[in-house]
């Protein structure tokens, strides 16, 4: 860098690195949580047809009854993982 | 060197280098994953909006997958120091997915230029904001909400109890102090976090 | 001309644009770009006085960042008066139909919101330019410093032209916060200028 900008580009490359929305880190910071979460989902799902049904029927509501928060990634991942599209389960 | 008005813990995971980060994250560790975020979220986010500029619901799905690829393949990275080129090349590719969903019509080796000469600049962007970690916190806070958070002197000088006329001298002070920092790592013997 | 580029035409271009009968580009919009060139003037300043003031090259990339941030705010000011401007017309002759007035009053209130939101920013960036001009005049350059003078009252002009679109075409009143802010903005730019001009004068 030509020593009369160095200020200069230093300013423009500060303003590159703008913080992310607080909701979108704080859903990445709690990814891990949220998995494990999703994991218990579908291991309950796996042993109990009662509750996997439940699911089918509902998933939204049922996620919300387990405390957990029905976002649209939470969804479309147990949808896939317990193949719920379409409405049908698999056996 | 630690910040007196941080807990112990949070201000030594900040200055852990990338490869111990990731070890600490292997372990399980919610605090390093929580840093891990925290120190590359910007990052992801510059690439994303800058990068490719891709509209609020593509950005907002694929930062959120940046990072469960992350977390999902922590183990696979062979080389933990490549942290920050992995996490860049994951954060182009994903939005060059999402660019061909959308179905733009621009070729999509055209996009791709774009995106690579962007994530150079922004590369150099984060070593840039690597150096700031290093100044005193004054200057760290003064400076990110002046450039990158787009705070008014006002506002700069009434929430960090300033008086107004001084806030654009501290600025520039602390951007010479930048500077000084940079050159001095351009010494052979500089040292970094990566 | 709302959805043009603005910063992409040439002087000449947005001059002509300026003066149709368009509700854009407007007041804001060239609010906007006076505190840039303002901007613009006090970078020249400092960049110009590296020699007799040690933060001449911080002050110059505080100058453009804010010069980056004002220029911007051009096409945000348009394209934003535009959208509330049209709700407030399609509020005023289309009523409220049941079922979905309460919907469409708060969506006219958030439309509202971000054409007062973007002259505030204007306004306080104006403030911002004037008191870095009066620091440049102040420290700089001798030489310079009628250019730094010149800064100063374009940035307070800006600065004024921004917080009266505030006030006046958005219905703002007494004890809202925004227009207060907007009336700081305005008088801390407006006596940077003076402290400025007056020591030149």
């Amino acid at each position: 860098m030509s020593r009369e900008y160095e200020e200069e580009r230093l300013g423009t490359l500060l303003r590159i690195l703008r913080p992310a929305p607080q909701g979108w880190v704080e859903a990445a910071q709690e990814l891990p949580g949220a998995r494990r979460a999703l994991d218990e989902i579908v291991a309950r799902a796996e042993s109990d047809l009662v509750f996997r049904s439940a699911l089918a029927a509902d998933l939204e509501a049922a996620l919300a009854q387990a405390g957990v928060e029905p976002d649209r990634r939470a969804l479309e991942e147990l949808r896939q993982r317990l193949d719920l599209r379409d409405g049908r389960t698999s056996a | 060197m630690l910040r007196s008005d941080e807990p112990v813990a949070v201000s030594r995971l900040s200055t852990l280098t990338d490869a111990e980060l990731v070890e600490r994250c292997r372990g399980g560790e919610a605090d390093a994953w929580n840093e891990l975020v925290e120190r590359f979220s910007r990052y992801v986010y510059a690439i994303i909006a800058r990068g490719f500029r891709l509209g609020a619901e593509d950005a907002e799905d694929v930062f959120q997958e940046v990072f469960a690829r992350i977390y999902t393949h922590l183990d696979k990275l062979r080389d933990e120091s490549a942290l920050r080129p992995w996490i860049a090349q994951l954060t182009r590719r994903l939005c060059l997915d999402a660019v061909e969903r959308r179905g733009r019509e621009q070729p999509t080796g055209e996009v791709q230029e774009e995106g690579r000469d962007e994530v150079e600049e922004i590369d150099e962007a984060f070593a840039v904001r690597e150096a700031v970690t290093t100044l005193p916190e004054a200057c760290q806070e003064i400076l990110d909400r002046f450039f990158a958070r787009d705070q008014s002197y006002r506002t700069i000088s009434s929430e960090l109890d300033l008086p107004a006329g001084t806030v654009a001298s501290r600025i520039a002070r602390c951007l010479r102090k930048l500077r000084d920092e940079l050159e001095g790592r351009s010494e052979p013997a500089g040292g970094s976090r990566e | 001309m709302a959805d043009e580029r603005y910063l992409d035409l040439s002087v000449t271009a947005f001059l002509d644009g300026l003066a149709t009968r368009e509700r854009a580009p407007g007041g804001g919009s060239a609010a906007a770009l006076t505190v840039a060139f303002a901007a613009g003037l006090v970078a020249m300043v400092a960049r110009s006085s590296r020699v007799v003031w040690d933060e001449a090259p911080g002050i110059a990339a505080q100058a453009l960042a804010l010069q980056d941030r004002a220029a911007a705010l051009a096409g945000s000011d348009a394209e934003a008066w535009d959208e509330a401007v049209s709700a407030l017309s399609a509020a005023g002759n289309g009523g409220s139909a049941e079922g979905n007035g309460a919907r469409r009053d708060f969506e006219l209130e958030q439309k509202l919101a971000r054409a007062a939101a973007i002259p505030l920013e204007i306004a306080e960036l104006g403030a911002d330019v004037a008191l870095l001009a009066a620091d440049a005049g102040e420290y700089g350059n001798p030489a310079y410093r009628a250019d730094a003078a010149a800064g100063a009252a374009l940035a307070a002009g800006g600065a004024r032209a921004a917080a009266h679109l505030v006030e006046v075409n958005l219905g703002m009143r007494a004890g809202d916060e925004r227009l207060e802010r907007a009336r700081a903005s305005e008088k801390a730019a407006a006596a940077a200028a003076e402290r400025l001009l007056a020591a030149i004068g």
